[in-house]
């Protein structure tokens, strides 16, 4: 267990090493950031002295190992345009997209999991294609028609909820139905056809044959296998998620870390592009982490096999 | 046709049974009456609607199934289904997947008894410990705690009787409880189930296609044919004096042992030479390697059939797969030909050798049409033209008997033993001096495993082939080969020709083999 922990670590070192490496050169091979910084009625001695001022006339090589190094110490530099801390900047906005990721999945999982058990226990019935209509209408409509349709009915039309902001708990309800609804179909889907494939198991044959409860087989003999495979799926939608939050975010201006990487990506100001972006990946190395530590608690058979 | 046996108090009585799935009438009217103490064995091949009878009598049928019945009743008037797992229990064929993974042992077998009874848990796990320890399971205080995966196949089967034993049922249904086991699992467990039904006064539905079994186990048979009952009686008189033709030719099917040829002194055509295979550890978490083959040695003459038997998990897999090709071993070699194979082109290896394996559904593309499935190694090991390959395809076809049309259909048309007729015509089309046949009849009901076998035996005969063939049935191996290696953990532990092994077997784990063949009455048949 702990060498499969120290690995694991070891490739999120790896795995974080080289985005960095990508991001970097990215960001200052596509576009020329003291032109960012400088605005567009800048002269060329204006540029020339940001450049000198922010090392951007040194070599790529050693730009990197000037960024690696403050990396390594934690610092990860400050805003072009604030000049503040990038760390502090991505702290305060964390807590926003935390709080709408969260709710997100709360609210994916809240419909995937009863919805694709119903349609699981009513296949190919009304109620089953009803729920795949959902899962298709659900993938297929990009979240900033769903977000400007939310806003309209229940911000505008019927005045039940705001439309704009992060101030309170009620701010978040139309963001996270708006993100949660893009990763509930995947999710749901995937309940439905575990469940089907595990009611038709033996060992739930065996304990219909026991004479146990209809309750006691689906919600505790089959949900526990059939959701095995959901686990992984909703690290990776979470992840999906946080990228999706930058639309999201931008739509309902929550003032979260999606809404904080528009801003900055409109503004070139690459310090916090590369600090969330890094972010975000080590967020999603540590999801699949969870995800199998999650999927070896509820299955002994991949526990064993140590 | 209807069959009472004694007319004992406790019973479940059945009276013109139908079950309709779709258009399919699988279940045509058929009357029995389970009565306490007694065993009534259901006989038949697959199809024959055994297994949907007993299903029916749990009220388990499968989605779309009509059942009617002029009576399926306990003698008290409760329907089956309410009396599930309390008065009537089940155990099914497949152990390895009968118990689910997720939860302990202990959890799986508390659950019935504290649905059934209630109580605490406390009680509940009391009589779990009680039941594992009456039916074998050693150590059973621990095993309340481990999960399936922890134990053997044999083992879970145990698990599963003492779990439809938690609530002392008046009747037991058995459905080919010990199929998937080893043979010497099969033979101890048959006994443990004896002496339950003697012990709990069951009543017991055993449901089996080997007469073997039904001769070790059951008081009453009733021979089933597409859903009828064709014959009933007491076991001895069934099996010893059978009545009807179905029932005859069911007992004729049974392989015969056959006078094995000496090979002595040819030059091998297959050789292997200290055998071994250490697979490296698997899983995310790490873990130790595995050694599934230690030290094999074996030579195969031309014309010669070496037989491998063991039980599972002994290797003889492994050396198959090694033998092919399919695999590599850690350590030594083997040599087709004299030449070592790792120096052969695959190409070649694979015209010399051939595979036929055990399971006929899996090992046919679905969507391919049999004359796709053998034109392939026509074109990969000949230089036949198309129209001469379309020509042999109808000649392999008729090698292995089966008609023309056949090469248009898709294996899903096709019933077990003509997929197996398919494996081994694909295994003849690139013309091979060795085949290497892994359970090839396993699968099979028995009447289709005698046609197999005698066409395997004509093969050889005609084609001078030599045969690598495994099994776990003694009686098969009996039947077919000239020559056998007994392997136990891993190691080749006896070798001798097949009928010296059998009348003076000097292992003991050939002696264990050769006890666990069930051999019926009087006629002196395996």
């Amino acid at each position: 267990m702990l060498g499969f922990l120290f690995r694991r670590s070891l490739l999120a070192l790896f795995v974080v090493f080289a985005i960095s490496v990508i991001t970097f050169v990215l960001s200052h091979v596509a576009v020329d950031p003291a032109t960012g910084i400088a605005g567009d009625s800048a002269t060329d001695a204006d540029l020339a002295a940001i450049r000198v001022q922010y090392g951007f006339d040194q070599p790529l090589m050693t730009q990197y190992a000037g960024y690696l190094a403050d990396l390594a110490r934690g610092d990860l530099g400050r805003s072009y345009l604030s000049g503040e801390p990038v760390g502090q900047i991505i702290a305060e906005r964390v807590p926003a997209t935390a709080l709408l990721a969260c709710l997100s999945l709360l609210f994916a999982l809240g419909i995937a999991i009863p919805l694709g058990v119903l349609a699981a226990l009513h296949a190919n019935s009304w109620l089953d294609r009803m729920a795949l209509t959902l899962a298709v209408v659900g993938q297929a409509v990009p979240n900033f028609w769903a977000g400007l349709l939310l806003i309209l009915l229940f911000g505008i039309k019927l005045g039940w909820l705001p439309i704009s902001g992060s101030d309170s708990l009620a701010h978040f309800i139309l963001p996270a139905i708006t993100l949660g609804s893009f990763a509930m179909p995947a999710l749901m889907r995937l309940v439905r056809a575990g469940m089907i494939e595990v009611l038709e198991a033996d060992y739930i044959r065996t304990a219909r044959a026991m004479g146990l409860g209809e309750g006691q087989i689906l919600f505790k003999y089959a949900l526990r296998n059939a959701v095995l495979p959901v686990i992984s799926l909703t690290a990776v939608q979470f992840g999906f998620m946080l990228g999706g939050s930058i639309v999201v975010e931008s739509i309902f201006a929550v003032q979260g870390v999606g809404y904080l990487a528009w801003q900055s990506m409109s503004r070139s100001d690459m310090p916090v592009i590369q600090a969330i972006v890094l972010l975000i990946s080590m967020i999603y190395i540590l999801l699949t982490l969870f995800a199998d530590l999650a999927n070896a608690a509820l299955d002994p058979r991949i526990r064993s096999k140590a | 046709m209807t069959l009472d046996t004694t007319a004992a108090a406790g019973a479940i009585t059945v009276r013109d049974l139908h079950v309709r799935i779709g258009e399919v009438h699988a279940v045509r009217g058929i009357d029995f009456t389970l009565s306490a103490g007694r065993t009534l064995a259901l006989v038949g091949e697959s199809g024959s609607g055994k297994s949907m009878t007993a299903l029916a009598l749990m009220g388990l049928n499968p989605p779309g199934a009509r059942v009617t019945a002029e009576r399926l009743a306990l003698d008290d008037g409760t329907t089956p289904q309410n009396a599930r797992g309390d008065r009537i229990a089940m155990i099914f064929q497949e152990p390895m997947t009968a118990l689910n993974p997720v939860f302990t042992i202990g959890d799986q077998l508390c659950a019935v008894y504290r649905r059934h009874r209630g109580g605490s848990m406390r009680a509940a796990r009391e009589r779990a410990v009680e039941l594992l320890d009456r039916v074998g399971v050693p150590s059973a205080r621990t095993r309340l705690g481990q999960y399936p995966h922890m134990m053997s196949g044999g083992q879970r089967q145990r698990v599963l009787i003492a779990m439809a034993l938690m609530c002392e049922p008046d009747f037991l249904i058995a459905d080919e409880p010990t199929t998937a086991l080893d043979v010497t699992t099969q033979v101890k467990l048959l006994d443990l189930l004896a002496g339950l039904r003697d012990e709990f006064g069951l009543g017991m539905l055993f449901i089996t296609h080997d007469l073997g079994v039904v001769a070790r186990i059951a008081d009453d048979v009733a021979v089933m044919k597409h859903g009828e009952i064709v014959e009933t009686g007491p076991c001895a008189r069934v099996l010893t004096a059978p009545e009807h033709s179905y029932t005859r030719s069911l007992i004729d099917s049974l392989p015969q042992p056959v006078p094995p040829t000496a090979h002595d002194g040819a030059a091998p055509v297959l050789s292997a030479h200290g055998l071994g295979r250490v697979y490296p550890p698997r899983g995310m978490f790490g873990g130790t390697p595995f050694r599934a083959l230690t030290d094999a040695s074996l030579s195969l003459s031309k014309g010669e059939v070496l037989g491998i038997v063991g039980e599972s998990g002994c290797g003889k897999s492994t050396l198959a797969r090694i033998l092919i090709g399919l695999d590599r071993p850690t350590e030594g070699r083997v040599e087709l030909g004299g030449e070592d194979m790792r120096n052969l082109p695959q190409k070649l290896r694979a015209r010399r050798i051939q595979p036929v394996f055990q399971d006929p559904f899996g090992s046919l593309n679905p969507s391919w049409t049999i004359r796709r499935i053998l034109d392939l190694p026509l074109r990969l090991h000949t230089q036949l033209d198309t129209s001469a390959r379309k020509a042999r395809v109808l000649e392999l076809l008729k090698d292995v008997g089966l008609p023309e049309r056949a090469a248009e259909a898709t294996p899903r048309a096709l019933s077990g033993g003509q997929r197996q007729r398919v494996a081994i015509a694909r295994a003849l089309a690139a013309e091979p001096q060795i085949l290497i046949c892994d359970e090839p009849t396993s699968a099979l009901d028995v009447s289709v495993q005698a046609q197999v076998l005698e066409l395997l035996r004509g093969l050889i005969r005609e084609r001078d082939l030599s045969m690598v063939f495994i099994s776990h049935d003694l009686a098969v191996v009996q039947a077919i080969c000239d020559r056998v290696i007994v392997m136990d953990l891993g190691r080749i532990v006896e070798e001798s020709a097949t009928d010296r092994l059998f009348a003076a077997p000097r292992h003991a784990r050939t002696q264990a083999l050769k006890d666990a063949v069930l051999e019926l009455p009087d006629t002196g048949t395996t």
